[in-house]
This record gives C-alpha cells, sequence and structure tokens, in this order.
C-alpha cells in the first residue's frame, strides 16, 4: 500500500551505519512549461523509503544496501512515472531530470457533488455536505470521487462520522456531530488539494486512522510553487459564476513564504427554483522555515456565505409542476423571488503548525486549530394561522382523495372538477398556489396589529442557528528505530461548545411575537406554565435579533492518544495501533423550560455530564511476492462514543439523555490485492463491518400533535459488508481507461429500541410516563441511508501531445433506498397495520380487488422504498495554451455531466413520520396521504472554466 | 515582493467586498397592504341562499336515498357563470378554539348571515372578527349541513355514508373570500335578543352574532348524545352546586351542549368543543350574559333539532349582579 506523503521540505533520510548507503538524486519537472513540481512523492518501491521534492523540484532518496531500485513518483494532476536504476554503492547517484506530464483528469471546478440545499436541514446537518474532489492516488477512491459524487455515493456504507480529516494535522471533525465540514473550505480546491490519505484501516501515517480512512490536507505557504493563478468559471449549477484567484511567493531566500487565495460564487437564481449562492473565500497563509529542522505555519480561511436552499417534496407536487426544479421554498415578494430558508454560514479558521525534524529518523509535528463555525438557517413559523408551505398535504389536490369516490357517485363530476382547478393552478404555475405567499403573509399580520396589538404575530421567520466553536491541539511523532521499524505515536485534545439557539429574523411587517409555544397551549389551555419557553422570561416579547424558543449550549471534551508500530521488509508488512479516547459531554441550557417543568425534569442550567472511555485496537498484515504486487488485510476492534448529538430525547427543551447510553462496538476488517503495472493498476477489496448497540435520533413535525417529535433509537446493530474494485488501464500514449464498480450490503441486523418524545409535552401526557415512550422498533432488515450501494463506472481518457485532453465517462447505479421513518416501524404503529388489515378483511362492502389493493397500500406504509436506477453519462474537455515561452499559461476546461438528461434519479429524501390516521387508526380511504419526499441529482449540467497561470 | 503585493492586493480587495455586502433578509421591504374595494352592486348573503340552495336547477344532491339524512344534508352548486359578489364581515373567531375550520360572515347590506367551510386552522388570522371581505361564491357549493345552510366543497362522508358540503381547500378559499382593509370591531356588534327570539322558527337569527341577557347555567338530562338532547329536561347549576364543564371528551368526538335558562325559563344550549380553550372551564353559577353565534343542528329527519349557541371565547361570558332580594 502506498502512503502519499505530502511534506513541505525535503525529507532526507539516511540509513544504517551497518551498510553502505546508496541512493538516487534528481529534480522533477513539469514536461510541458519546464517548471520544477514540488510535493511529488518519491517511493522507492519495495525498500519502504519515501521523499519529496521540494520547491525548486529537487528530491534526495537513500537506502542502505541496495543494488538497484524502482523509483516511482506521484503526485495529484500529473501521471504516475517510474524509472528502474542501478545504485552505485555508497554513492548518491544523480540521475538527472523527471519530466512529469499533466494528468487530463484535472478537474474543472468544484466537485460539488450535491447542491447542500438538498439536504433537510432541521438541524443544520448539510453543513456538512463534503466534496469527494481531488482523491489520492487510488484508482478506485479516484475513480468514486470523480464519478460517483453526483448520487452522494458513501465509500463502504459509512457515514462521514466514520472518517477523519485533518488539516495541517490538526483534527478538524467536529466533536458534537463526529463530522467535517467541508463547507469551510469555500471552494479553494486549489489550495486544499494536497492530501496524505489513509484507506479504511490502513496503519497511519498522521494519526491513528479511521474505519471510514482519513485525510490529512496539507496547506503550508512554501509548498506552493511562485506564481499565480486567476480562474473563471460559469456553470448552471448552484451558483453560475466563479472567480478565483490564487498567489504565491514560494519559499524565499530569507526563510519566509506567503500564499493566498480569494473566490467568489455567486448565482442569483441556481439551477433549483428559488435559490441563490452568495459566497466569498479568502484564504492567507505564511511561514517562515528556521533551517532544515524547524519550521512554523500560520494559515487562516474562511467563507463567509449566504445561499438560498431548496426542499424536498412529494411525487405528486414535480409531477404537476412537471419541473425537478421545484421548490417549495420561495414565493414573490413585492415582484422578486424570496427563499424562506436561507443559509448563512461561515466558519473562520486559524491554524498554527509546527514541525521539527529531530534528527534524519524522527519527527514531531505540533498543531493547534482554533475556528468559530456560525452556521444559521431561517424558516418560516406560525402561531394560530394557516400552514403557509404550499405543498402542505392539504393543499394538494390528492387531498381531495377523488379515488375514493365512484363514478356513479352524484358528487363525482363536481368533485373531478374542483381537483381539476386545483391541479392546473399547479399545472399553469399559479404562484399563489405553487408558492409561498408572501403577501398573504403580512396582510395576516396587519390585521392581528389592528385586531390585536399585543399579540404575538401570526408569521414570522425565525433563525435557527447552530454554531460551533472549537479549539483543536495535536502533537504527533515518527521515529524511523530502524531500517524496518517504525513507530508513531500522538495526542488529540478538543475542546468544543455548540450553540443551539433560535433568532427573530423578519416579524412580516408584525409588531411583536410572545415566546410561548403555541400547541402547547392549545393542549393545556388552562396552564400558564407549560407553554413557557422559558420559566425565567414568562411571556417575553420577542423583535427581530432576540433570542426565542429554545437556547443550548453543550460542552465536550474529546482526547485520543494512539500508539502505532510498523514493520516492513522486502516481502512483508506488518503493523498494529492502539488508541485510547475519553469524550464528556454536558448540556448547558439557557432556558427554563416549562414542559420540561411540568414533567419534573431539567432544563436550565448545566445538565448530566457523560463520559465514555473507549479503546481501539488494529493490525494488519501484507504479503509482497514482487514490486507490483501486494495482498494485505486489515482489521480493527473499537468501542465509540454516542455523540453528543445524538444522546438526548429533545435537547432544545430538556436535558434528558437516553436511557443506557454505552459505546457503539466495531469489528471491521478488510481484505485486499493491489497490483501495480506499468500499463495497469488498480485494487481490489472485501470487506465486513458490524455495528453493535449505535444510537441515531430522527425528527419530524407531526400536524396531528402540531409539534415536533424527536424519536431517538438505541441498541442498534448493523452490518455493512461489500467488495470494491477497480483498475486503469494505459492502452497507448493517449488513451487510457479505468474501470471502477463497488457492490455494497449496508442494513440494520436487528430490532432497535425507540423513545419518541414531542417538545409540546403532548405525547408524554397522553402517555403518563416517559418509560411508557419506549417500544420496539422493527429496524431489522432496513437499508442504511447511505446512497447508492451498487455504483460502477468506465471512462475512457485522451490525452495528445498537444494539450489537448478528453474525457468520457458513463456511471450506473443501483440498490440506493429512501431513509425510512422509524415511527412507522415502532409496535404502536405495527398494532395499527394489523388492525386496518383485520377490518379491510372482515370489510365485506369492498370486492377482494379492493381488499388486496387496499393490503399493498398498507404494506406500503412500512416498506422501505428502493429508489431508481440509472445511468449517467458525463464528458469533458480541456486545452492548455502556453504562452511566453510557456513561462504562463492558459487552461480551458469543459465538463458536461449527465449529457443524457437523465431526471429520473433520486439522491435523497425522507419517508414521513406521520402516519395516515383517522380516531387513531389507520385511515384505510386516505392511506397515501403522507408520502415520501424526494431530491433529484440535476439533469445536464456544465462547467466551463477558463485558468490563467503566470 | 511583486508576487506578495499581488497577494495582498488581492486579499484587501476581497476583505473589502466581503463587508461592503449586504445581507439577503435587507433586500425585502415590508409589502404594502393591497388596497381592495368593496363591490359594486353586491348581493346579499340572503339573495345567495335563495338563489341557489333548495333551487332545484342547481341540485346535485338531497341523500335522498338515506332514510336518516335525507333532506338535512344538501348540496347544491353555485354555477361558476355566477360573477356577482358579497360585501361582509366576519363575526365569527376561532382564536379560542371553539369554532373551527369556518368562518361566519354577516351581509353589509342587509344583515343577513352566511356560513363557509374552509379547511384549515388558524383562520381568523386570515379573516379576523371585524374584517370586511368580498365574496365569489361562483363555482362553490351550498347546502345544508344538519339541516343549517353553509357554503363549502362537495364530500362523501364515509363514516356517515353521506354526501354532504364539505370545507373549501384552502388555496380555493382565498381566491373566493378577499379581505378589505383591516378589521374593524365596530363592525360586529352583537344584536340583543331573548331565548325566546332564538326559538322561534324562522327568527332568522341563525348565523347572527346575538347577546342574551340574564341567563343561568345548567345541563341537559336526557340525551341520547351530547348534542342531541330533550331541551326541557335540565338541571341548573345554581341548583345542584355540582362541577360541571363546558366540555369534555366522548366518544363520538362531537361538541357537548349545556343548557342555557332565563328568567322565563325558556332554554336553549350552548355548545363547546373539546378542543375550545376554556373547555374544562366549570359552568359557572349566577346569572350571566353571552355573546355566541346562533346555530341550528338537526342531522336526521327523525329529531327535532337544537339551536346551539356558540361561545367564541370565554370573556364573553360576563357575571351580572344579583338583584337584591326586596321585602314585599
Amino acid at each position: 500500500m502506498r502512503q502519499k506523503l505530502c511534506l513541505f521540505l525535503t525529507l532526507f533520510i539516511t540509513l544504517s551505519a551497518y551498510a553502505q548507503t546508496s541512493g538516487f538524486s534528481g529534480n522533477i519537472i513539469d514536461d510541458a512549461t519546464g517548471t520544477p513540481i514540488s510535493g511529488v512523492h518519491v517511493i522507492m518501491r519495495d525498500h519502504n523509503v519515501y521523499a519529496t521534492s521540494n520547491v525548486n523540484g529537487e528530491f534526495i532518496i537513500r537506502k542502505d544496501g541496495i543494488d538497484a531500485a524502482i523509483l516511482d513518483f506521484i503526485k495529484d494532476g500529473y501521471e504516475d512515472a517510474a524509472i528502474t536504476l542501478i545504485a552505485n554503492q555508497g554513492e548518491t547517484r544523480k540521475i538527472g531530470t523527471i519530466k512529469m506530464r499533466l494528468d487530463g483528469n484535472t478537474t474543472s471546478g468544484d466537485m460539488l457533488f450535491v447542491d447542500e440545499s438538498q439536504i433537510n436541514d432541521e438541524d443544520g446537518s448539510n453543513q456538512t455536505i463534503g466534496t469527494l474532489g481531488n482523491a489520492s492516488d487510488d484508482v478506485f477512491l479516484k475513480a468514486a470521487s470523480f464519478n460517483f459524487s453526483a448520487m452522494r455515493y458513501s465509500l463502504r456504507g459509512y457515514g462521514q462520522e466514520y472518517s477523519s480529516t485533518y488539516i495541517n494535522g490538526v483534527n478538524f471533525n467536529d466533536s458534537e456531530r463526529g463530522r467535517f465540514n467541508y463547507s469551510m473550505l469555500g471552494g479553494l480546491n486549489s489550495l486544499f488539494k494536497n492530501k496524505d490519505i489513509t484507506l479504511y484501516s490502513d496503519a497511519g501515517m498522521f494519526s491513528y486512522g479511521d474505519l471510514g480512512g482519513s485525510t490529512n490536507i496539507i496547506t503550508r505557504a512554501s509548498g506552493f510553487a511562485k506564481g499565480a493563478n486567476v480562474n473563471i468559471g460559469a456553470t448552471n449549477r448552484s451558483y453560475v459564476l466563479r472567480g478565483m484567484v490564487t498567489a504565491a511567493s514560494g519559499l524565499m531566500a530569507n526563510g519566509w513564504a506567503f500564499n493566498g487565495g480569494l473566490i467568489y460564487r455567486w448565482s442569483d437564481e441556481g439551477a433549483w427554483d428559488g435559490t441563490f449562492y452568495n459566497s466569498f473565500g479568502y484564504y492567507l497563509g505564511a511561514e517562515k522555515v528556521f533551517n532544515r529542522n524547524h519550521s512554523l505555519s500560520l494559515i487562516t480561511f474562511g467563507a463567509p456565505t449566504e445561499r438560498g436552499q431548496q426542499g424536498a417534496t412529494t411525487q405528486e407536487v414535480y409531477d404537476l409542476v412537471g419541473s425537478i426544479y421545484y421548490n417549495p421554498y420561495w414565493g414573490y415578494h413585492n415582484g422578486k423571488k424570496r427563499n424562506s430558508r436561507v443559509v448563512n454560514s461561515y466558519d473562520p479558521t486559524v491554524i498554527l503548525s509546527y514541525e521539527w525534524k529531530i534528527d534524519n529518523k524522527q519527527k514531531i509535528n505540533v498543531g493547534v486549530g482554533s475556528h468559530y463555525n456560525r452556521y444559521s438557517s431561517t424558516a418560516l413559523t406560525f402561531y394560530n394561522a394557516p400552514d403557509p408551505r404550499p405543498d402542505y398535504y392539504r393543499n394538494l389536490p390528492s387531498f381531495m382523495n377523488i379515488g375514493s369516490l365512484s363514478p356513479d357517485s352524484p358528487i363525482y363530476e363536481d368533485k373531478l372538477n374542483e381537483y381539476n382547478t386545483l391541479s392546473n393552478a399547479w399545472r399553469n404555475g399559479d404562484a399563489s398556489v405553487t408558492q409561498i405567499d408572501w403577501q398573504s403573509l403580512y396582510e395576516a399580520n396587519y390585521r392581528n396589529n389592528a385586531d390585536n396589538p399585543t399579540g404575538s404575530a401570526k408569521y414570522a421567520l425565525e433563525e435557527r442557528h447552530n454554531d460551533l466553536f472549537e479549539t483543536s491541539f495535536n502533537v504527533t511523532y515518527s521515529g524511523q528505530v530502524s531500517e524496518s521499524l517504525k513507530h508513531t505515536a500522538g495526542i488529540e485534545a478538543k475542546y468544543s461548545r455548540g450553540m443551539h439557539y433560535k433568532t427573530m429574523s423578519d416579524l412580516l411587517g408584525a409588531n411583536q411575537w410572545i415566546d410561548i409555544d403555541q400547541f402547547s397551549e392549545r393542549d393545556f389551555p388552562s396552564n400558564d406554565n407549560i407553554i413557557q419557553n422559558d420559566l425565567n422570561n414568562p411571556n417575553r416579547v420577542i423583535g427581530v435579533g432576540d433570542k426565542f424558543g429554545y437556547n443550548y449550549d453543550m460542552h465536550i471534551n474529546k482526547i485520543t492518544a494512539f500508539y502505532q508500530s510498523e514493520w516492513k521488509t522486502r516481502n512483508i508488512e506488518a503493523f498494529y495501533a492502539l488508541k485510547g479516547t475519553y469524550y464528556g459531554f454536558q448540556r448547558e441550557g439557557k432556558m427554563r423550560n416549562g414542559r420540561a417543568e411540568y414533567f419534573n425534569e431539567v432544563s436550565y442550567g448545566k445538565g448530566k455530564k457523560s463520559e465514555f472511555i473507549d479503546p481501539s485496537v488494529k493490525a494488519g498484515f501484507a504479503y509482497k511476492p514482487d514490486g507490483h504486487n501486494r495482498f494485505y488485510i486489515n482489521a480493527v476492534a473499537e468501542t465509540r462514543a454516542p455523540l453528543a448529538n445524538n444522546s438526548y430525547i429533545s435537547p432544545r427543551i430538556k436535558d434528558t439523555q437516553i436511557d443506557g447510553l454505552v459505546s457503539e462496538k466495531i469489528l471491521s476488517y478488510d481484505v485486499n490485492y493491489e497490483f501495480n503495472y506499468r500499463r495497469v493498476k488498480g485494487r481490489i477489496s472485501a470487506f465486513q463491518t458490524y455495528f453493535k448497540d449505535g444510537s441515531e435520533l430522527n425528527g419530524y413535525y407531526d400536524d396531528t400533535y402540531q409539534t415536533f417529535i424527536n424519536q431517538s433509537l438505541t441498541e442498534i446493530d448493523k452490518k455493512f459488508q461489500g467488495i470494491e474494485a477497480a483498475a486503469t488501464i494505459k492502452i497507448n500514449g493517449s488513451f487510457s481507461t479505468t474501470i471502477a464498480g463497488s457492490w455494497g450490503d449496508y442494513r440494520y441486523t436487528n430490532n432497535a429500541r425507540g423513545v419518541m418524545s414531542s417538545e409540546n409535552g403532548s405525547l408524554e401526557e397522553e402517555a403518563g410516563s416517559l418509560q411508557s415512550l419506549e417500544e420496539t422498533v422493527y429496524t431489522k432488515g432496513r437499508y442504511a441511508n447511505s446512497g447508492p450501494q451498487i455504483a460502477t463506472s468506465i471512462s475512457l481518457n485522451y490525452r495528445h501531445s498537444k494539450m489537448w485532453f478528453a474525457e468520457i465517462k458513463a456511471s450506473y447505479f443501483d440498490k440506493n433506498y429512501l431513509d425510512f421513518a422509524p415511527s412507522r416501524l415502532t409496535q404502536s404503529a405495527v398494532n395499527k397495520y394489523v388492525s386496518a388489515v383485520n377490518s379491510i378483511y372482515n370489510n365485506s362492502t369492498i370486492t377482494n380487488e379492493e381488499k388486496l389493493s387496499l393490503f399493498d397500500d398498507i404494506r406500503s406504509l412500512y416498506t422501505q422504498e428502493k429508489l431508481n436506477n440509472g445511468f449517467l453519462v458525463d464528458v469533458s474537455l480541456g486545452k492548455i495554451i502556453y504562452l511566453n515561452n510557456r513561462s504562463q499559461s492558459l487552461n480551458i476546461n469543459l465538463s458536461c455531466n449527465n449529457i443524457l438528461n437523465n431526471k429520473k434519479m433520486v439522491t435523497g429524501g425522507f419517508q414521513q413520520g406521520r402516519l395516515p390516521l383517522s380516531d387513531k387508526a389507520i385511515d384505510t380511504n386516505n392511506i397515501n396521504k403522507f408520502p415520501s419526499k424526494y431530491y433529484y441529482a440535476q439533469g445536464f449540467n456544465l462547467f466551463l472554466n477558463l485558468g490563467y497561470r503566470f | 515582493m511583486k508576487v506578495l503585493n499581488k497577494i495582498l492586493l488581492t486579499c484587501i480587495s476581497g476583505a473589502a467586498l466581503i463587508m461592503s455586502s449586504c445581507d439577503y433578509e435587507d433586500k425585502f421591504d415590508n409589502i404594502a397592504l393591497r388596497d381592495i374595494k368593496p363591490a359594486n352592486n353586491p348581493i346579499t348573503c340572503a339573495q345567495l341562499k335563495s338563489g341557489y340552495n333548495g333551487v332545484e336547477d342547481f341540485l346535485i344532491t338531497k341523500n335522498e336515498k338515506s332514510e336518516k339524512y335525507a333532506d338535512m344534508f344538501t348540496i347544491y352548486r353555485i354555477p361558476n357563470t355566477l360573477k356577482d359578489t358579497i360585501n361582509a364581515v366576519v363575526v365569527s373567531t376561532d382564536v379560542d378554539g371553539n369554532t373551527y375550520k369556518k368562518i361566519v360572515l354577516r351581509d353589509l347590506t342587509d344583515g343577513s348571515a352566511l356560513d363557509i367551510s374552509v379547511d384549515a386552522s388558524g383562520l381568523s388570522a386570515v379573516w379576523p372578527q371585524g374584517q370586511q371581505v368580498i365574496i365569489m361564491p361562483g363555482d362553490l357549493y351550498i347546502g345544508d349541513y344538519a339541516n343549517s345552510t353553509t357554503v363549502g366543497s362537495t364530500s362523501y362522508n364515509i363514516k356517515k355514508d353521506r354526501y354532504e358540503v364539505g370545507r373549501l381547500p384552502f388555496k380555493t378559499a382565498e381566491k373566493h373570500i378577499v379581505a378589505v382593509g383591516l378589521p374593524d370591531k365596530s363592525l360586529v356588534n352583537p344584536i340583543d335578543v331573548t331565548i325566546e327570539d332564538i326559538n322561534k322558527r324562522g327568527s332568522g337569527l341563525i348565523g347572527q352574532l346575538v347577546r342574551i341577557k340574564n341567563v343561568r347555567f345548567g345541563y341537559f338530562v336526557e340525551n341520547d348524545a351530547p348534542s342531541n338532547f330533550q331541551q326541557d329536561k335540565y338541571k341548573l347549576i345554581d341548583d345542584t352546586k355540582e362541577n360541571i364543564v363546558f366540555s369534555e371528551e366522548n366518544d363520538l368526538d362531537v361538541p357537548v351542549s349545556r343548557a342555557i335558562v332565563d328568567n322565563d325559563k325558556n332554554v336553549t344550549s350552548v355548545t363547546t368543543s373539546f378542543y375550545a380553550k376554556f373547555a374544562s372551564e366549570l359552568l359557572p353559577q349566577g346569572k350571566h350574559d353571552i355573546i355566541a353565534i346562533v346555530g341550528w343542528y338537526r342531522d336526521q329527519a327523525s329529531r327535532a333539532g337544537n339551536y346551539q349557541l356558540t361561545v367564541q371565547r370565554f370573556s364573553e361570558i360576563t357575571a351580572v349582579e344579583e338583584d337584591e332580594p326586596t321585602d314585599e
């Protein structure tokens, strides 16, 4: 397994004094421009020796007792090169200049694989949607990044919380949700594209690693060649224009290096109706190289972004409007489109990292990083008023349930006429029906001001904040103890503070909002205390900018220590690693919630502190019969603490944690074969991962109880298994092809334990006790929400000596399942299905065919939906034009995605949590009242990029 | 140095751009209230009812095949060719939850009343009490619901196996009921009546906002349904001193009727939904004035039917000082 090392200074490795040291030195340049290439990994194949070229493209690589060696030259964006050499004993042989050619797969722009706004953002989870762009040299990983990302493919089905991401050696997975916020990089991909990647459970270089792999983004000023780049892009995706400029001083004679970058992405309206995009990104880096042993780097970056989101909706709505780009979140406001779900995000980050090469064999990296992620999303709220959502189920033609009427019925024609009238309003794009009617919202508030001047607004725009402040410290030691033995050890420490609250963004013409829970007010009309969101400030009058509703912090401390030993000989490699993690969290409520008090639960102040200590051990073994083939197996066994985000029943209003919180247990192993020949290279892997005692938190809005329902699941067991394979074949000097594919089976293997909680207290009041809200959830056999579990692609690449590049690729996706609603799988839900089936069976007024049809409808309530399979075809074309004796260049790249305009590919969505009930039983007259909601992949889309390097 | 200058200049420019950008929300000023004028030459609620409800040309169904519901639940079509409009004011409010998914209107020309059923809660946010509206009834439906005229949609009640005027989809209702200006409570003065006035058939008080003075509360003792009761069989709270609430949950999920009795022993009922905010309030002792909307409910031909008063706010039940007993 080749490990990508991306260091910023030349790594000189001196070997044991017991044998004569031989080596090679040279310099690496761009074949076309002649400019030096820094950061090239130079690997002495089969000898466990690595080096990296410096800013001048120079490298030196040495080892004791070699007669000959194959040197591999690898750098992202360039074709791999290899050379076989004979060593001069006791000397460092100068091999001259190595030329590397550009890889035509250079990305044309952001690999933002899915519009961030496609994700339902009840809890701000969409801020962590990431890009898989610019992957490592692993053939499968590269193919998955470039070809599979449009369908939200997950490597081995793992959630993001099972992968670790570092920047300059500092871990940036947020401790609350366990994920890395890719949007913090702001789209400045060229400044963050140098990476060290540890695949899955392999031995780590900079950290212990993670189940889904770990990535260290290396971005230090000295690692960038002197010069500047200007890029302009045009596209028809979530934004339409992109401008980017980067510049670097290179490492100067005084030991300083500086670099910087700026990016702007914009659209007045993106591909989806009513969306917009406005994002700046900046980056500044400075580094001081004191000498060969010490260097200090400081970087800061951020990307203040404002964008309008798109929402999932039902298939009925998509069919009525005839477009997958329908968006229920916008409406006309004085003739202009106004989006109600606006995300504001800004995650300014600063990282200070210090590197100390103790000697030629030992190194220490120390890093401190801090970031303050401010993330918010607006949303309409309403009080004692009609639901303002245009796609609210009662506003749709389907609610008329015309299918339940017999054509012989005296009202059939008239009902059909009503149905058609409303349907035509949707089809004809009557914005007063199909979109938010801002006019009516303002007017309702004006009327309320006149009718009830001191009362609460009828409609308002709230802003839900999920902020996060984190400070991390990392130190890693690596030491090559002997020719074949290496130790790595490290400590990570992080303090996180999540801040969750909402503020009033716009009163929409109203005088004020009163801070009470309206749904509790309906259910407990004579109880003034239970309806209060903050008993310390009852009936508080809320104006724009005021906090209201809920307000709590989550304090998290995490400390990790690890140790790893690796042995490498000519034919055998082995390693083992150990890790211990402390994870502790505590909620701090800032409001004294009336519902929590009513049920004698804590809401205000610091709550119960939970602490976990989790071990992890992993090991691997590899056999390399020759320099071209490698067989290896890795395994990991560990426990993981439940994330703070998943540990509370209803964190917005109370401190109550899920009963019996335990760490998740994980056992995973994979078997791999890797091959690397001059014309073909690739990998085949098979894996199995077992999860036990996991926990999840789901939520949905329930109209019946008119409140937000939280449903926690614990004692979750899952089994993920699959095969992944990829190969790149060089057909000749111009053509190459890459084939990649994965097959997975990612499922829940047991029935979980569930607890439901309502934020207005009605569920608890009805049940009488919290314990009676616990029940079995029949999750066994359900598929994980992990994207397509079958993904394959084939691409054909062409490269002309005149610097033309072209590629065509076809991808196929299958076995993609919609996220299921646990509330439809509870024991009480099952009881309702059984009652409904019995009722239908015993109904003598309907025919057997009608009964069978109804049975199918009931089955659909709890069956997990399989989404469409299908093909996506992409093409790209690029050209590099050299100017001024190749000192400058112009790069033109056009990529066209989904050229078949396949608009049937669902990328995600969810099954609605509500059941169609009437008198607390399944409403067999209208079973399909709450169908699933979907997001679709964009049809044809393109990106044209012009880049100028000087 | 040159490159460094470029870097610095670039980033400073960028920072300036960032700082000068404004929030999305700042671009949206308040929307002005639409300037909508009342209709010229309107028809009245009474004319609408007499023109279409019960008129055979527009009949859709009278539930003729149902022995129980025939003529109690009827649906007539108001043709889409009708372009006339009605000027009315909203007298109902659903803020306290006793009026639910309907608005009750009083005609501004002749004071006649009209009910419209709409499938949304919180209707008072859109059409609050005192709100003047224009109604465009063409292409809607009218008929008797439990023998009381209402405007709405067509509907089949599968549980009861009957056709009835159902609730209009909210988006449809918005197109047929347009608010004019801001609400004016002075347009909604209750009519002072007696129970005797209400009990007179054909009194024309159905759908009206009324005030009845000096009544006492009680409960009915013979009823086969919470809203089907022997009107003359009741007990007064003042006599029994019992704690009886305005409404309670029941298997039929229907509102509960309680008795109100005046000095002349005239009786009628106040009907309260279990979902009303004051449902669990105790029936008060002593004399009270009440403001309520008059309703009529007769769901089966075999039943006599009852007048039902809907109190909209608990604050509209006001205690009256008892007269001092005088020496005779």
